[in-house]
């Protein structure tokens, strides 16, 4: 049968991270989701008295809360099925070498030591619902910046830093998953980047969930004291299973005046996953967010980033790209509260529909009615491969001050035939200039990684073209 | 307290704390006997949805059937409306049929003298047969304290054009929605929608353009200018259904914002669910540009006539279009006593 050119993109190479290990777990609570399972696992987190009180009450939110009625379905999650927290079979290590050999391995074959030698500050890698790893450069540490496992954080030394702020950027109330992450969050890392500091390469989470059937629930809370200048890396994968896994991590940061923060993303969960992630920042005065995220997993995602201009002079950036593939509904975007005077914010968007799969991209841009000066301009290209599939934009804007100056662009359709004619005019076969075109597409994402990552998630859009 | 019915549904929701998914609406009475609409135009959507429709067909004070003949050129236009008197509630069910290849323009209309406030509801089904060309006008000058209605449904087979041009100058309370069904190859759709928005008006607007057959083509303009504490919600979809191959779609919405109390939320849509389109949609949000201004006020122009020029500017293509001398003059007369007297 002769091949149609145009279907030549093959769809993400989900291969490299679809490998397991046995279930060697030391611990885990049984399915489902009731007060006894919250209290047990607040006992295995050892947590402080109101810990335990906010998971419980979590709960009580979460009971009481719908599903949401406007994002991708979600029927195919039933949370008598998930099991929420998984304890591997280790405590958390501060070498390499003190890791279990098969989690070590794990994370081996998913690169994560070599990139911490090559170019990171720091490593946190969580397995399943624990970090098992945890480091930091000496020299970034010795500079006062605090980077560890959220569960040292609640009992130790920045116990009273983690409770002024955890969920208080996305409360319990926010919705039916961020209630239950409040009542089963384990795992995830605390930073602390004091007044004035500048960490010059990237820290990076790793989050990898192992078992079939769970749930992780990590939470990350990164405070960036005032002038202080940080890159924070996530990534998360997990082996493929044909029961349902759940992904409910909360994200929680705090740009401080005058600092910077830049949050990266590279998501990669298997197609069996459901990604309802809820991510927030709240910026000072003259503090900059900037979010990069590539989206290239799971079955289903609810993902958003949101940023809130609080102080004057604040600015955000967002640039993100999704790759939906067969059995895949990537509900992504991003969300922008103007509040204080003079805040900007920049939205790049880009999505790649193919094989069926699913893109849609949701934003929101809300300008205060004391946001006088607010720039705002949203830009939404959305690339489809094939008729199979799908690509939606939701865009929304609520303006309420009249000095504001607002910009939103979108475009959604094919590969430019002309495009395409002009690159092969110049001897460039029809293959590689379609490659060329769609590489191109997702270039603006890829520019913004470090180097590893832009490599990393050009090797999971896979663009080769077929020779037809 | 008066019961509500919902309206103007976005095709596909987004977060519910915007507050854009839909319109909740006092539902009306009008006094009249209502109307059955016949079944061929009876399954056709419109823009604000079935609450509404059925709200004004129920009980409709007037209708009309405008039907044209395959091959007719309609040289006049038809025209429907008047003034309103105070308090008094018109409910409006116009139907039109372009048979194959003819051509028809309708101008619907409705004003209210400074102080009368009045109702209207007008529901619009057009059904444009193969390279039928249709085009329907609306002008809406009601006085401050009125409500207006506006539900249109259309459908355009092979070939066929469908216009929409609407002006909506008055009345407190605006709603307001159309959609149309590219149901035939190389059929196309166009709407601009001109607005103003002053004192505490609500304007709530929904516009689907559906792209069913191959290479259609749809635009949605819309222009308006938010003063005093008005509060307006601009939704609009392109909708590329699958087999819609070769189609093309663009949306456009420009707003002034020219008070700080007022509140502007637009809601651009585009979904898809063909490979071979191009689906664009644009928004522009702020102050009156300011290169403008200079450039008019280097004209010896005064900054508030400067400022006066540019908002007429943007309602002057639809006003243009409206083919009666006496309602063209009567819409850019209300224009510009409303912006004098802000």
């Amino acid at each position: 049968m002769e091949k149609d050119a145009k279907k030549c993109v093959r769809d993400v190479d989900h291969s490299l991270y679809d490998f397991r290990d046995e279930d060697n777990s030391s611990f885990k609570t049984s399915a489902g989701l009731t007060p006894e399972i919250v209290s047990q696992i607040s006992d295995e987190k050892h947590d402080p008295e109101w810990m335990r009180e906010f998971r419980q009450e979590s709960l009580k939110i979460y009971n009481g809360m719908k599903m949401s009625d406007w994002g991708p379905p979600i029927d195919g999650l039933n949370m008598d099925d998930i099991v929420t927290y998984v304890r591997p079979d280790t405590e958390m290590k501060g070498k390499w070498s003190e890791v279990p050999d098969d989690i070590k391995n794990t994370f081996e074959k998913l690169g994560i030591p070599e990139a911490e030698r090559k170019s990171l500050a720091g490593v946190g890698a969580q397995y399943d619902s624990e970090v098992v790893y945890h480091n930091v450069r000496e020299e970034v540490a010795a500079q006062g910046v605090v980077y560890t496992d959220m569960e040292s954080a609640i009992n130790g030394e920045y116990a009273d830093m983690v409770k002024e702020h955890f969920m208080k950027l996305v409360p319990p109330t926010d919705h039916k998953f961020a209630a239950l992450h409040g009542a089963v969050w384990s795992g995830g890392s605390f930073v602390y980047v004091p007044p004035g500091v500048k960490v010059d390469i990237p820290l990076q989470s790793y989050f990898r969930l192992n078992a079939a059937g769970a749930g992780q629930f990590e939470h990350t809370l990164i405070i960036v004291d005032k002038g202080a200048y940080l890159h924070f890396i996530e990534g998360c994968s997990a082996p493929k299973y044909s029961v349902a896994n759940l992904h409910a991590g909360c994200v929680e940061l705090f740009v401080a005046e005058g600092a910077w923060l830049r949050y990266s993303t590279i998501e990669n969960w298997s197609k069996n996953m459901y990604n309802l992630n809820t991510k927030r920042s709240l910026i000072e005065k003259d503090g900059t967010m900037e979010w990069v995220s590539g989206s290239f997993g799971s079955h289903t995602s609810y993902l958003y980033p949101m940023t809130i201009l609080k102080g004057d002079h604040s600015r955000m950036e967002y640039t993100g790209i999704t790759f939906a593939g067969r059995d895949q509904q990537l509900d992504t975007g991003a969300k922008v509260a103007h509040v204080g005077k003079n805040t900007s914010s920049h939205i790049v968007a880009k999505s790649i529909s193919k094989s069926g799969g699913e893109c849609v991209f949701r934003s929101s841009v809300t300008v205060g009615k004391a946001a006088s000066g607010t720039k705002s301009a949203v830009t939404c290209d959305s690339l489809m491969l094939d008729s199979e599939s799908r690509s939606d934009t939701i865009p929304a804007m609520d303006i309420r001050n009249d000095s504001a100056d607002i910009g939103h662009e979108a475009r959604i359709g094919r590969i430019s035939d002309d495009a395409v004619f002009y690159l092969m005019s110049r001897g460039i076969s029809e293959e590689d200039a379609r490659a060329m075109i769609v590489s191109g597409f997702a270039e603006p994402v890829a520019k913004e990684l470090p180097l590893e990552y832009a490599v990393e998630m050009n090797n999971l859009i896979k663009l080769e073209m077929d020779n037809g | 307290m008066s019961a509500e019915i919902t309206v103007n549904r976005m095709p596909r929701s987004t977060w519910n704390w915007l507050d854009v998914n839909e319109a909740r609406m006092d539902a009306l009475s009008f006094p009249g006997p209502g109307f059955d609409i016949p079944e061929r135009f009876k399954d056709m959507g419109t823009g604000m949805g079935r609450g509404a429709s059925e709200l004004i067909s129920l009980s409709c004070t007037e209708h009309r059937i405008v039907e044209v003949p395959e091959g007719e050129d309609l040289k006049e236009p038809v025209i429907i409306g008047g003034m309103l008197e105070d308090g008094e509630k018109q409910a409006s069910v116009t139907l039109i049929h372009a048979g194959r290849n003819s051509r028809v323009k309708v101008l619907e209309f409705c004003e209210s003298r400074e102080g009368h406030s009045a109702s209207r509801a007008e529901l619009t089904y057009v059904m444009a047969e193969e390279g039928a060309h249709v085009t329907v006008l609306q002008a809406q000058m009601l006085s401050r304290g009125s409500f207006y209605i506006s539900d249109t449904g259309m459908t355009a087979k092979e070939d066929a054009t469908v216009e929409l041009e609407q002006v909506f100058l008055g009345a407190d309370h605006i709603y307001a929605g159309c959609e149309t069904l590219l149901s035939g190859d190389r059929s196309s759709f166009k709407a601009d929608t001109a607005y103003l928005g002053e004192g505490s008006r609500i304007l709530d607007m929904n516009y689907v353009a559906r792209h069913g057959g191959r290479k259609t083509d749809s635009r949605m303009n819309a222009t308006g200018a938010l003063l005093g504490k008005s509060d307006k919600i601009y939704r609009g979809t392109i909708d590329f259904l699958k087999g819609s191959s070769g189609s093309t779609g663009r949306e456009d919405e420009n707003v002034l914002l020219l008070s700080e109390d007022v509140r502007n939320r637009s809601v651009p849509v585009i979904l898809c669910a063909e490979e071979d389109v191009d689906g664009q949609h644009a928004a522009t949000i702020g102050r009156i540009d300011t290169d403008k201004l200079f450039y008019l006020m280097s004209r010896a122009l005064s900054e508030e006539m400067a400022k006066r020029l540019v908002i007429t500017s943007g309602f002057m293509p639809v006003i243009e279009a409206i083919p009666e001398v006496a309602v063209r003059n009567a819409a850019v007369n209300y224009l510009e006593r409303r912006l004098t007297l802000d």
